[in-house]
């Protein structure tokens, strides 16, 4: 015991954690990634690589959803918070890494977990053809939207669903071998006129680096998004407005210039933009932040290697150094607006590009999805 | 001689195996969890293995060329001193003639992708 | 200084001795970022420990539909190529296999490299994987002929492939002196083949971990493992090809050979914190058309030295 008990004390001294945001609830994410910064742990990419499912915020039903079926893909130990309160992170992180390091219960937890895989739902659309493959459980998605907003009835009982045939009960094609329940990817024309095959994937809403609540609906082509469709995903209850960023602040420039960061891999200057992020969000004085903030916009401005691979990306460069020119002129009091694109706007700007360049290009488009969220807008 | 290299190989696919064996003592099931892929929290629609269009396929013939070129390359990398000038001509004309391809590759757009 | 070749009982003791170099640069790297978290450079050091601790308490995954046989040769074979390459590789004056065609048993080994990675990408059967291993092969056909080429400078001086011939060449001049452009060039193809720092598109954020996205457990550590693995022999390798291996003052060569392998690793894990990634479709058309001609440029100098020289 010896042995597993030192593994578990080393183990918990650097926890990855998967953050998730619910759309008004960006306050505590902010809480959540700059306590693990503070404590050596780091942020996770994705399922496998976690520990803790941090959510931050109260998701709607189909966000909900989507955020089971990611917990039931941590490998474990694994650990589940939920936050509202920015104030309540440190001592939720701290349960969660006791929780890790008990090593019987992280057993007994791999023990309970069911042999096949939690098959969750599709991400259904409301025109239709995909419900026909969602069988029993697209109940919920052939109402509108206002389900997720109010939440629905909290039923989650397909979740529960773990049989492998479930998938082709709507399906046309018998005949087609469906591995795992799930059905092999169907040819179309691409660009290029070959006939390849085509893939539906959903990006968002749980997803490292993505703007809460939003859900793009993607048609791939290899890596290149050839279509692509927007949907918000709502919180179960409208968050209190001091839950989240005030958009246009200077926190928030900040908070999006360090999502751009990341994903332009230059993790430095990323973890340079989250650290006066929080230093805004909680120092009295944000005069202070001023000389850091410059320089790290001139850090940014100057580097030839970002210049150069964001060459074919000119606007996300060019955001990030909006970003934070105008963070600083906000705090000097000098309104900076940023150009922000509709959500309407987003699939025109989408189409045709890889899937790394979506990343970038929808981190820099300035969305603000927690409005849209509020507003029930859902755009198709 | 390839000895040495034959008792790395064993060496690292036996430790990598030993180390799979050892993880089924410390973590915390000796099992792997099954799982979907990671899709943001979704059920993939349709499996990710298929025919991928890799949009970058003139470059992989253009590398071919260059890489059948690397066979004549190492050897005469042994021998440039002995033969001489006529070693250096022959072989940077050719690498000309390559590179001359290179260069009209790219004016046909072979090099951009997006 | 002439190269001798020991025993293979010593085989072990060379994995043992690139684990460790390579776990070295892992710990630099942590110190450097905990450094830019505002937190003492010293907090970061054990990062490497810490998480190959996590990493063995946690559970493997299996997705569904998965090509395990392929997936589970990617994912240890990053490690395997690593291990392999520094069989050739001199430790001042001993080597395990002073082949005659060392330098290109290690290009073989950083080409099996690009089948590993897709391997890795293909087999779980998950986008953000599959399409992180493309994305390799994409940033493959970009560096490989500039690192070949640039490969091929050593040996054209030396008049040989072998790497105990290249080391004892350099005795009084180090080919870097002459030949920085290939030195550098290979130094970033080292990086690239090691899908590591400013060559992490295959494993980046923006792909929700790429090639990485499904990995967990022992499988996850293989693999990053085995890109710190790459990282130390290629740099090793560097260090034998271009700064003269076990030469030195005052030092013995063994320790020699360590120091300006752990200089070349250093340099590489500094500069990657200034650099973003480089997205690979932005790599090709500057690859092909300026580093692949100033590579064989050099290359051109080399020889005409070579010829010169008599």
């Amino acid at each position: 015991m010896g042995l597993t008990s030192a593994l578990a004390a080393a183990a918990t001294r650097r926890v990855a954690v998967l953050v998730v945001e619910t759309p008004g609830w960006g306050r505590a994410r902010c809480a959540v990634e700059r306590e693990v910064r503070r404590r050596g742990w780091r942020a996770a990419l994705c399922p496998a690589d976690a520990d803790v499912l941090a959510v931050c915020g109260r998701p709607g039903e189909r966000m909900a959803a989507a955020v089971d079926l990611v917990w039931a893909q941590l490998p474990g130990p694994r650990a589940r918070i939920h936050l509202l309160d920015p104030n309540d992170v440190a001592p939720a992180l701290d349960d969660a890494a006791a929780e890790l390091a008990d090593d019987g219960r992280q057993r007994a937890d791999a023990e309970e977990r069911p042999h096949d895989p939690l098959m969750g739902r599709p991400a259904v659309d409301e025109d239709g053809h995909e419900d026909a493959a969602a069988g029993e459980d697209d109940e919920d998605d052939e109402d509108d939207e206002d389900d997720d907003h109010l939440g629905g009835n909290g039923d989650h009982g397909d979740m529960g669903h773990a049989d492998m045939g479930h998938g082709d009960m709507g399906h046309g094609d018998m005949d087609m071998p469906m591995p795992g329940g799930i059905p092999l990817a169907g040819g179309g024309e691409d660009r290029d006129g070959l006939a390849l095959d085509v893939l539906h994937v959903p990006l968002g809403p749980v997803m490292p680096h993505w703007p809460a609540g939003l859900l793009l609906h993607c048609t791939l082509s290899g890596d290149v998004v050839q279509e692509a469709r927007v949907e918000v995903l709502g919180a179960l209850e409208p968050a209190p407005p001091a839950a989240d960023l005030v958009h246009g602040s200077p926190a928030d420039r900040c908070d999006r210039a360090a999502t751009l960061l990341a994903l332009s891999g230059w993790e430095d200057a990323a973890t340079g933009a989250a650290r006066l992020r929080d230093a805004l969000l909680t120092d009295a004085d944000p005069a202070d932040c001023r000389p850091v903030l410059d320089r790290l916009a001139r850090r940014v401005s100057r580097s030839r290697s970002l210049r150069w691979s964001l060459r074919d990306l000119p606007e996300v460069r060019n955001h990030v150094l909006v970003l934070l020119a105008s963070a600083a002129a906000s705090i000097d009091g000098v309104p900076a607006p940023v150009s922000a694109t509709p959500l309407t706007d987003l699939p025109a700007r989408l189409a045709g590009r890889d899937l790394a360049a979506v990343r970038l290009l929808v981190a820099a488009a300035g969305l603000d999805v927690a409005a849209a969220a509020r507003t029930g807008a859902v755009v198709a | 001689m390839f000895l040495a290299a034959a008792v790395m190989l064993v060496l690292a696919v036996g430790g990598a195996a030993v180390a799979l064996l050892l993880q089924r003592w410390t973590a915390v099931s000796a099992s792997p969890l099954p799982s979907l892929p990671f899709l943001s929290g979704w059920r993939p629609q349709e499996h990710a293995l298929s025919r991928f269009h890799a949009r970058y396929y003139p470059v992989t013939l253009l590398f071919l060329a260059f890489d059948v070129e690397m066979l004549y390359m190492y050897p005469w990398a042994t021998v440039v001193a002995q033969v001489g000038v006529s070693a250096v001509v022959e072989m940077f004309v050719f690498l000309a003639v390559l590179m001359a391809g290179v260069v009209w590759a790219w004016r046909e757009g072979a090099l951009r992708w997006v | 200084m002439s190269v001798v070749e020991v025993a293979v009982g010593w085989v072990p003791l060379a994995a043992v001795l690139l684990l460790a170099v390579a776990a070295a640069a892992a710990a630099l790297d942590g110190a450097l970022a905990a450094r830019a978290a505002g937190r003492p450079w010293t907090a970061g050091l054990p990062v490497p420990w810490l998480e190959t601790a996590r990493l063995l308490r946690q559970r493997r995954r299996s997705t569904v539909a998965a090509d395990r046989p392929l997936a589970a040769t990617g994912r240890i074979g990053l490690l395997i190529a690593a291990l392999l390459m520094v069989v050739v590789v001199p430790l001042g004056p001993w080597t395990l296999a002073d082949l005659s065609v060392g330098i290109v048993w290690f290009n073989a080994m950083d080409v099996l490299v690009w089948a590993f990675v897709w391997l890795a990408g293909w087999g779980p059967n998950s986008v953000h994987a599959l399409v992180g291993g493309y994305r390799f092969l994409a940033q493959a056909l970009s560096y490989e002929l500039p690192l070949m080429f640039a490969l091929t400078a050593p040996a054209v001086a030396a008049g040989s492939l072998r790497l105990g011939d290249v080391v004892a060449e350099q005795q009084g001049l180090w080919f870097v002196v002459w030949m920085p452009v290939a030195f550098a060039v290979f130094c970033a193809g080292v990086a690239a083949f090691s899908v590591w720092g400013p060559f992490a598109a295959a494993a980046g954020p923006e792909l929700a971990g790429g090639v990485l996205a499904e990995s967990s457990g022992m499988d996850r550590w293989l693999v990053l493992a085995g890109r710190w693995a790459l990282l130390a022999a290629g740099s090793a390798f560097a260090a034998t090809a271009f700064l003269g291996g076990g030469h030195g003052p005052l030092l013995p060569a063994w320790l020699w050979t360590l120091v300006k392998t752990a200089a070349v690793l250093a340099l590489l894990v500094l500069l990657r914190r200034r650099l973003p990634t480089v997205r690979p479709e932005r790599l090709v058309t500057p690859a092909w058309l300026v580093v692949l001609p100033l590579v064989l440029l050099q290359l051109l100098v080399v020889s005409v030295v070579v010829v010169g020289r008599g």
